[in-house]
């Protein structure tokens, strides 16, 4: 299921036009500066990553598919700037649209989604400086 | 020979005769009897005899919103009444190799709701013996 997922929240963050405003320009071949893992290289700055970090099933008897499913996801903006004014808007808009938003999983009823932890550190990388903030959300969901 | 290990991932549990495995995750059946002191002047080790039996069948359930679950054991805990449990360890039919465990059962201790912000619902129903016979082991 995390293609189903990956797609119901990328098409949750790509959807809204509040978000997408305080991204870079993507690159040829896609729409938004909304990556999956890993930015592509050359990427303009800021973007958002995205990727699932856990998925835990859980059963019942004599049933292959799960009762339901938890995951973390993590979702982070990144920006290549001085400060973290950026980053932290990204932050903030990604906590109004992930904490008890409604994503669209297909095949998939959704159960939760709130932020199960938070984050906000700055990389270094050749006397350049790089902001990161997001946090991990828990998505509780279960297959119809 | 090599002995294969029993994963449990396909039990049965029926109450009053209502399948509800796909509502359980987990299940427990113990069947304790007292242990009666019964040493002698005279013997140089204590001696027990067994006692009166209990027995206890708990299974853990995850209610879903169609109340299934709720409809099942609420009107049960609040009446007293007794009803038949069944588990086995497999959903296959009963035999030699898959016991199935049955007894007249009561609840006292019911909880419909149980729970954390940011958890699935999930209750533990302990199932008490109320019937002479106690817990049966059998093929039917």
């Amino acid at each position: 299921m995390s293609t189903a997922v990956r797609r119901a929240l990328y098409g949750k963050l790509a959807g809204d036009g509040q978000l997408t405003a305080l991204l870079g320009a993507a690159p040829a071949g896609l729409t938004h500066a909304i990556y999956h893992a890993v930015a592509p290289e050359g990427a303009a700055f800021p973007y958002v990553i995205l990727n699932q970090q856990s998925e835990i099933p859980t059963y019942t008897f004599q049933q292959a598919e799960p009762l339901y499913r938890d995951e973390l996801w993590l979702v982070k903006g990144v920006d290549h700037n001085l400060n973290s004014d950026v980053a932290d808007a990204i932050r903030k808009r990604l906590d109004e649209l992930l904490i008890d938003g409604t994503i669209s999983i297909s095949s998939a009823v959704q159960l939760y989604l709130r932020l199960d932890s938070g984050m906000a550190y700055t990389e270094t990388d050749g006397g350049e400086i790089y902001r990161h903030n997001g946090g991990v959300y828990r998505l509780m969901y279960c297959a119809t | 020979m090599a002995v294969s290990p029993r994963v449990l991932k396909d039990a049965y549990v029926e109450v009053n005769g209502t399948a509800i495995s796909q509502y359980c995750s987990a299940a427990t059946i113990e069947s304790p009897f007292d242990e009666l002191d019964v040493t002698t002047f005279g013997g140089n080790y204590r001696q027990f005899a067994q006692g009166l039996g209990d027995a206890t069948i708990t299974i853990t359930t995850f209610p879903d919103t169609t109340q299934v679950i709720d409809n099942i054991f609420w009107p049960l805990s609040q009446s007293g009444g007794t009803f038949t449990i069944k588990v086995r360890a497999s959903s296959a039919a009963a035999s030699t190799l898959n016991w199935n465990y049955s007894m007249t059962g009561a609840l006292y201790n019911y909880n419909p709701i149980s729970g954390a912000v940011g958890e699935a619902m999930s209750t533990d129903i302990p199932v008490r013996n109320a019937g002479t016979a106690g817990l049966t082991r059998g093929t039917t």
